[in-house]
């Protein structure tokens, strides 16, 4: 008995199948049987003794990273404080570098690709753009507003600046037309010299287009120089982010793509850049009138070169929109001019009656002021500005509507903000739901509101400069970055440029 | 021999026990797949599987005999693939109810797909694991884990100070 069970057993760890051949079949698969159910039993009291042990803790790093990868930020941030492994793992390089690829680009406009960050700047850069509603919040309930002042050596005519999105970059021209710029990352701002100076002192006028298909920071810079007694100038620069041997961004580099003479000549009201085409806005002596010219900056050779002009209703500023459309707001009407229709002119016409006139203003605004509209926002589907009327804040919303003709869109309003007291707003920034609006009275206030008119919850308005009083009067520049979360004030008369941060 | 679809593969675990199973089955395990495709001859010796149990074969099996015939991702689409399983933590009706057992075979499951090399089983596992965690606060995700807190309190006060305001909505 027992050495049969010895040789089953035995046979067993060589190969169980051979016992079906042997003549005692019966009785030797019984005991077969028998032998694999104790073995099973005692594997399965093994099996409970490693699987006590499976913890989450006893995955292996990778499966862990892979884990923590499919969490949002916040979960993140809440399993850094259950272990020192899983804190470990929360700061991990694949951990942020899914995070940062799982927003849209716009959302941070990272400067270079996400892979050549460390999970650190990754973090940095994702926590900063999320804290900027937390920071919006602790100035309404009460906190100091955090100011930076940026001295620019500038010309006491200045009007223009600039911030690249991403907010880390600020572009200033000085009295001669070059471009400084200045890095708001760094503890000291500093100026550094992006374009060369022009022989003479000149009024200069700048706009950006960010090449959004480019992996590094790239963008194209339009410079308009209007020279007293001179020929007004244009040139389209292109700027690169400059690299140090880590591979870091550490300022910018321009190189000329064009310069040619402005035409129609005048004094430029403002210009939008998209693509190859350039709009300008130019007051023309000559016929005293304010027009807007399209140029393909591009192909421009020596002068009388082609160029679309319209004659707009009023003095506006141009926005050159996706789909050769071009967006202009004047203080009675928002028009939108598909410019590829325009005809094309190389000599200035002797008559502002030769110049097409929009005949049809899109929308009217009625009861809207002067210079009260914010730059629209645009996507793929619709066109946002604010508008400013005397109590209240406006946001619009422009949609396609094939129902109403060939470049037929609907317009939709909502109610923004509502101030207290009867004053002129001007709203002159906004960016995602947040909004920048000047008023005589209260001055600057930034407003979080939320557009799709939904019913969450709305922050109250935050003015934020009762501590550091502005020098300014709606006039000048302003930019909102909510990547960095920055407001940008120009102070024209105090040759600096405020820096609110949002974020802490 | 018969035809290869109908091919029987015979692997033995770490407990002994053994399983016959279709070819075509055990091939989304790329482990197995790149080992069958290397031994050319006729192998009558079960496949050797020291990393896993008996009872975590038999689910990975349920779960491979579910999804045989599915096309496995490849190198190429890989990328892609990774992109759209980012963040998206949705997992099929049946997957979910496969997956729907204790936390130790849940991590046994994990282990044994990360080693038997079946990429959409080990997402099932690790999107499971993420949706267990989602919302909850440290001290609920270290007692839903059985995880021992060991940190020093002035390290836990600092990494809770850091995180505060993420709290706040």
């Amino acid at each position: 008995m027992v050495s049969i069970y010895s040789l089953i057993a035995g046979l067993l760890l060589v190969e169980p199948a051979y016992l079906l051949t042997s003549s005692t079949a019966n009785f030797a698969q019984k005991r077969v049987q028998h032998a694999v159910a104790l073995r099973a039993l005692k594997a399965r009291s093994i099996q409970r003794d490693i699987r006590v042990e499976t913890t989450i803790l006893a995955l292996p790093e990778e499966l862990l990273v892979e884990i923590v990868q499919l969490l949002e930020w916040r979960d993140i941030l809440r399993i850094r404080g259950t272990s020192r492994r899983l804190n470990a793992v929360s700061t991990s390089l694949s951990v942020w570098r899914s995070v940062v690829e799982s927003v849209p680009p716009q959302f941070l406009w990272l400067e270079r690709p996400a892979k050549t960050y460390s999970s650190h700047e990754l973090e940095k850069l994702f926590l900063r753009r999320q804290r900027v509603v937390a920071g919006y919040k602790a100035l309404a309930q009460g906190a100091t507003p955090r100011w930076r002042t940026i001295h620019v050596k500038e010309s006491p005519e200045r009007k223009t600046m600039d911030v690249v999105p991403g907010g880390r970059w600020l572009l200033v021209p000085n009295a001669r037309g070059s471009i400084l710029y200045y890095d708001l990352d760094a503890s000291d701002s500093p100026a550094h010299v992006l374009t060369p100076e022009k022989p003479a002192n000149c009024l200069t006028k700048m706009t950006i287009d960010v090449d959004s298909t480019s992996a590094y920071l790239r963008f194209n810079l339009a410079l308009v120089f209007y020279f007293l007694g001179g020929t007004d100038q244009i040139e389209v620069w292109q700027v690169d982010l400059a690299l140090d041997e880590y591979g870091r961004g550490i300022g910018l580099r321009a190189g000329c793509q064009a310069s040619f003479k402005q035409e129609p000549p005048g004094l430029c009201d403002g210009l939008c850049l998209r693509g190859d085409s350039l709009a300008l806005a130019v007051i023309y002596e000559a016929h005293l009138a304010s027009y807007i010219a399209v140029v393909d900056w591009r192909s421009v050779q020596g002068s009388d070169y082609p160029k679309r002009l319209f004659y707009p209703t009023n003095r506006s500023l141009p926005c050159l929109l996706p789909g050769n459309m071009l967006f202009s707001a004047t203080d009675s009407d928002i028009m939108l001019v598909p410019f590829a229709s325009l005809p094309v002119v190389t000599a200035m016409p002797d008559s502002r009656r030769d110049i097409p006139r929009t005949t049809n203003p899109f929308v009217s605004l009625k009861g809207a002021y002067d210079k009260s509209l914010s730059m629209p926002s645009f996507d793929d589907r619709s066109i946002r500005f604010l508008l400013g009327a005397r109590k209240t804040v406006h946001g619009i919303t422009l949609t396609p509507d094939p129902t109403n003709g060939d470049h037929g869109y609907r317009g939709d309003t909502i109610e923004l903000l509502k101030l207290s007291e009867s004053q002129r707003t001007i709203p002159i920034a906004f960016c995602d739901d947040f909004s920048v609006v000047w008023t005589r009275s209260q001055g600057m206030i930034v407003q979080c509101v939320s557009w799709s008119n939904s019913t969450e919850e709305h922050f109250p308005v935050v003015r934020v400069d009762k501590v550091t009083p502005l020098d300014w009067n709606g006039e000048g520049c302003y930019r909102l970055d909510m990547a960095s979360g920055r407001v940008v004030v120009d102070q024209l008369r105090r040759q600096c440029v405020m820096v609110l941060e949002l974020s802490p | 021999m018969a035809a290869p679809a109908t091919q029987q593969i015979k692997i033995r675990c770490n407990d002994e026990k053994e399983f016959t199973v279709d070819r075509d089955v055990l091939e989304r395990s790329v482990l197995i797949k790149n080992m069958l495709e290397d031994v050319t001859e006729q192998q009558d010796a079960p496949i050797p599987l020291p990393n896993v149990s008996g009872p975590v074969m038999a689910k990975v099996l349920e779960y491979c005999t579910h999804h045989r015939g599915e096309p496995l991702p490849s190198a190429d689409t890989e990328q892609s693939q990774d992109e759209t399983r980012k963040r998206t933590t949705d997992i099929s009706e049946w997957d979910q109810k496969f997956i729907t057992v204790d936390q130790e075979m849940l991590f046994e499951i994990i282990l044994a797909a990360n080693y038997l090399d079946i990429k959409s089983l080990l997402d099932v596992g690790c999107k499971t694991v993420a949706n267990m965690i989602k919302g909850k606060t440290p001290e609920e995700i270290r007692k839903l884990f059985n995880i021992v807190n060991d940190f020093t309190p002035e390290e836990e006060a600092q990494i809770k100070k850091e995180n505060e305001w993420a709290e706040d909505r």
